[in-house]
């Protein structure tokens, strides 16, 4: 009869220990293992706990206590496998599905918004954050609101810069959103801030820097205490926002019928930043907008008082804004509806 | 405006090179559009506001040039050394329309030799843009550049009796202008007569009879002032723009009448010899003396915001010829000068002082507010739609307003605005319809090689009302055409458009605005849809909400697209906005969420062709089952396998109860109930 001292059951165990390490070093698979191990007839960890009965009881706590301790070493050893050998069959899986990612997106072409239309509603915000409130009126005008109101009577050399589309002797294509000003004042009291975005008509044939419609926003500004400081800071605000705050701006003085004292309102060239080049002529400044302080002809027409109220107006081409921004060179390309043109927006 | 730089040197001294000279003015509101040199002496291009005729002379710009730099103007020398003889011997002026005419000034020259000009004063001419004719023509021309106010010379031997008659034209006189152009005038326009007949046109052209020729010996000088408006619409009427009329329609100096004269006088005998008989004969019927006003240091400070000293204000008076006449405490009693007819009110001369002190040196400010402020009414709306449209694939166009008169007439009964001075034909009407700028558009990309084209456009369309009024409309208009998908690497087959997608784009529409997309009818031609002839007559329907029109859609009618040459079809859809924006959502009230399963349960129908999908859905949501929730086709089909004149359509309905799970059994009932209904209805078929 064999007897099953401490050593040799040490011994055993140390042999299965190293035997399972190595096993787990090759590519066993783990059920394979479980079998060998673990199995319930023929597992050697198995056979070895069943050899626990023949050893004399005052060992036996001991002994059991390690032979069990194999058990659960062995045990995870075998969980880690499984979950290993687990992880790698997904990994291969999902390699398995590899997309090309620089195929490209699987989608319905969206529409693009009209540059005109984007520099518009940009201008509109940023007048709508100092207070401005959009107006609007019809683009068929009455003599009167588009010239006599705006202190232009017929006849006035002012007209010749301002050539105009007649329907009737009385009925034009506005040259300018200003009647819009005229129709605001009229129904509103002062203080009052406005913008009056729309589509304008002058009887200038097309070329690159000509249009016979287009876009203008106009604004005014009336109230108490106005003066040629706030015309000046607000146009500059606007300005340095929709351009950068880098832009410089230039009043020089000008004339319009319905402004006086009148301006012309120039940036610094946002191509040369003012170096001088093709955009702005070699003069540094490109010309922006037609501005002043509102003629106090024009308040009496609409019946505010010049004496207690001041204010300013300005005008602006949509049209020239976006050549600027986008760096268009012929304002054509904003009717020619080319979609080569309008997907770039 | 033509300014010769050396020239200007004479009347003031500085030392500003052209280009500064130029960026100077222009900072006083005297713009130089541009400058070139030409041999030793530089011609700067002046682009004159049309309130400055003073400044279309080199005097003009000079006393500008003075006032920026501080130097003194000086003035040209007008001595005239007279012979014995009187002018008024020779000739005498009678002005018969003072209204029109304010002063003649008339001096008589005789024997002179009119030979060309030395070649000093034709090339001062020339590089100005005036060309040389002789001697005495040129000297008017000389001290038109040089003073600004425009004369004219006459052949005296022409002028019959001596006597100048200054009188409006009778109806159907005739004048034959120096540009050899027989003018028919009429009475409003002022002429320059003798007795018999008319000489020239006031301040517009001479006439060819009395010009200057190089056999003439006796020179008959005019310098007068007439009426702007009258000398402009003489003009336009008559299609004329010369550098005369330029100058009276925007106010000449009745002043200078005089000075100018006598400096053309003493000229034209330099150059061509002879004797200035004495005096001028002047008729001055109208005084032109101009008021003086007041100038408040309150007023610029409230305009200017900012305090301009008492040194500048009144140095910038003088140096502009507006004479101070007193001072006191709250500021200045000014004159105002004839030469500058643009002043006249206190605000004009704040801006004449302040486009000298300068416009940078005023500090800008932020002014304060406590408004509020407001969109269009329909603005959100607008963007709502716009966004929409974007997703659907639509991009934005915009065309002129304008179009040929039959493109509108093609598209629309209403009436069109007509523009009296069209560019040409081409855009003689307002568009009544947005569809002819779209099917343009479309037709450009079309025949650029872009087959697959959507766009949208919105904007208004124009009309005349019943008192020939116009109306101005805002209408949306969408054009699409060719694949509605593209093929791709994705996707094996491309996909036409068709005018479901037409119809799926105006729901997405429909529902951006909040308006109930399912109760929007479609009704095509055959079924009561009032849907013009231009569309396709069985793919094409007209939208209803209730009695309102929201619009007309489908495919164009081929005849309409051989026009535009364009061999595919092509959808169009046409949204009068202001009913879409009319319509007011109701508040939205969100529905509890069902506590109890839905079930789907299809039934595939053989039905007479022309059923529509409406009718159907119709009867089985009338069927009297409240658990019926939805009904909606899922497939449509025709073929051999289908009798002819039948169409197979199976649908899916939902059922389900608020209350109660529903069982199998319950729901084969209603499936029953609703296929009797279909079937004693419409006479619909399962199909097996």
């Amino acid at each position: 009869m064999l007897c099953y001292g401490v050593e040799m059951l040490d011994e055993q165990i140390e042999r299965i220990r190293n035997e399972f390490e190595s096993d787990t070093q090759r590519a066993r698979s783990p059920q394979d293992l479980h079998n060998k191990y673990l199995g319930r007839k023929s597992g050697l960890v198995t056979l070895l706990l069943k050899q626990l009965q023949q050893v004399p009881a005052a060992e036996k706590p001991n002994a059991g206590k390690r032979i069990n301790e194999l058990k659960l070493e062995v045990e995870a050893g075998l969980d880690r496998l499984e979950s290993e050998a687990a992880a790698q069959a997904l990994a291969v899986r999902l390699e398995s599905e590899r997309v090309d990612v620089t195929l490209p997106g699987n989608r319905r072409p969206a529409g693009h918004a009209h540059p005109l239309t984007l520099v518009r509603s940009e201008i509109e915000e940023i007048f709508s954050f100092m207070g401005y409130s959009v107006e609007d009126g019809p683009e068929i005008e009455s003599a009167f609101y588009n010239f006599e109101a705006l202190n232009i009577p017929e006849h006035h050399p002012a007209r010749d810069s301002q050539d105009t589309f007649y329907i009737s002797d009385s009925l034009l294509l506005r040259t300018h959103t200003s009647p819009v000003q005229i129709r605001t004042m009229q129904k509103q009291r002062p203080p009052l801030r406005i913008i009056c975005p729309g589509k304008v008509y002058r009887r200038d044939n097309p070329d690159a820097t000509h249009s016979p419609a287009f876009q203008q926003i106009e604004g005014l500004a009336v109230d108490e205490g106005l003066t040629f400081r706030d015309f000046k800071g607000t146009l500059e605000f606007f300005l340095k926002s929709f351009f950068s705050q880098k832009t410089r701006v230039r009043f020089r003085p000008s004339y319009f019928a319905f402004t006086e004292p009148s301006a012309e309102v120039d940036i610094s060239c946002i191509f040369c930043s003012g170096a001088g080049c093709r955009v702005c002529k070699a003069s540094g400044w490109v010309e922006m907008l037609g501005a002043g302080m509102v003629d106090p002809a024009v308040f009496r027409y609409v019946d505010y008082d010049p004496e207690k109220l001041a204010g300013f107006a300005f005008g602006l081409g949509i049209e020239r804004f976006a050549m600027l921004k986008y760096s268009v060179n012929n304002i054509q390309h904003f009717y020619d509806s080319d979609l080569r043109f309008l997907e770039q927006f | 405006m033509k300014i010769s730089y050396l020239w200007l040197k004479e009347f003031v001294d500085f030392e500003a090179s052209p280009r500064q000279l130029a960026d100077d003015l222009s900072m006083a509101g005297v713009v130089a559009e541009g400058l070139e040199s030409a041999g030793s002496d530089t011609i700067l291009d002046f682009d004159i506001t049309s309130n400055r005729p003073d400044c279309l002379s080199h005097a003009g710009v000079a006393r500008e040039a003075a006032a920026c730099y501080r130097q003194p103007l000086k003035t040209v020398d007008t001595k005239v050394l007279e012979s014995a003889e009187a002018a008024a011997s020779r000739i005498a002026v009678t002005i018969e329309s003072p209204e029109l005419c304010a002063r003649y000034c008339a001096r008589v020259i005789r024997n002179v030799k009119v030979a060309p000009s030395p070649s000093w004063l034709a090339q001062r001419l020339e590089r100005l843009g005036v060309r040389s004719i002789n001697n005495v023509v040129d000297a008017t021309n000389y001290v038109l550049l040089e003073l600004g106010h425009p004369l004219h010379a006459f052949d005296l031997s022409r002028v019959r009796q001596g006597e100048i008659v200054v009188r409006q034209a009778r109806a159907k006189e005739e004048l034959v202008t120096l540009d050899g152009e027989t003018r028919e005038l009429k009475p409003g326009m002022l002429v320059i007569a003798d007795r018999e007949r008319a000489l020239a046109l006031a301040g517009v052209m001479g006439g060819a009879d009395s010009e200057i020729g190089f056999a003439a010996t006796d020179v008959l000088l005019e310098s007068a002032w007439f009426d702007p408006v009258s000398v402009r619409r003489t003009a336009k009427a008559l299609g004329m723009h010369t550098e005369a009329s330029h100058r009276f329609e925007r106010g000449a100096d009745v002043d200078a009448a005089r000075t100018a004269i006598d400096r053309t006088a003493a000229l034209v005998k330099q150059l061509a010899g002879g004797e200035i008989l004495s005096g001028v004969v002047d008729a001055y019927p109208r005084s032109a003396s101009r008021p003086c006003i007041a100038l408040r240091r309150s007023a610029i400070v409230r305009v200017m915001g900012t305090e301009i000293g008492d040194e500048f204000v009144e140095r910038i008076l003088a140096a502009l010829n507006f004479e101070v006449v007193s001072h006191d405490a709250g500021g200045w009693r000014v004159q105002l000068p004839t030469s500058r007819l643009d002043v006249e009110r206190e605000i004009d001369l704040i801006e004449e002082i302040a486009r000298h002190y300068g416009y940078d040196k005023i500090a800008s400010a932020l002014p304060a507010w406590t408004g509020t402020s407001r969109r269009l009414p329909n603005s959100l709306k607008e963007q709502a739609l716009r966004r929409s449209l974007l997703g659907l694939g639509y991009t934005e166009t915009l065309t002129y307003a304008f179009v040929p008169a039959p493109e509108n007439e093609k598209f629309s009964s209403l009436p069109a605005m007509r523009l009296k001075n069209p560019l040409s034909l081409e855009t003689e009407a307002m568009r009544t319809s947005l569809a002819p700028g779209l099917l343009g558009s479309l037709g450009r990309n079309y025949h650029r090689g872009t087959r697959s084209v959507r766009l949208y456009e919105l904007g208004r369309i124009y009309s005349a009302n019943a008192s020939g009024l116009p109306n101005e409309q805002p209408f949306l208009g969408l054009v699409a055409t060719g694949n509605a998908d593209e093929k791709t690497v994705h996707n094996e087959k491309a996909r036409s458009t068709t005018f479901f997608d037409l119809k799926g784009s105006l729901e997405v529409l429909l529902e951006a605005l909040s308006l109930p997309a399912s109760q929007v009818v479609w009704r095509s031609r055959g079924r009561k849809g009032r849907v013009p002839d231009y569309y396709h007559p069985s793919v094409s329907a007209e939208l209803l909400l209730g009695s309102d029109t929201l619009g007309v859609c489908g495919q164009l009618h081929p005849r309409i697209l051989e026009g535009y040459k364009i061999k595919q079809p092509v959808f169009l859809a046409e949204i009068p906005l202001e009913t879409w924006y009319r319509y007011q959502a109701p508040e939205r009230v969100a529905r509890e969420l069902p506590k109890f399963p839905a079930v789907q349960r299809d039934l595939s129908l053989v039905v007479d062709r022309d059923i529509d999908c409406e009718a159907i859905q119709a009867v089985v949501l009338q069927a009297g089952i409240p658990e019926v929730q939805q009904c909606f086709p899922f497939d449509l089909y025709f073929g051999e396998k289908l009798p002819s004149g039948k169409k197979g359509l199976s649908i899916s309905i939902v059922y389900q109860s608020p209350d109660r799970t529903l069982v199998d059994e319950e729901v084969n009932r209603f499936h029953e109930i609703v296929l009797e209904r279909l079937q004693s209805k419409l006479g619909a078929q399962l199909r097996t």
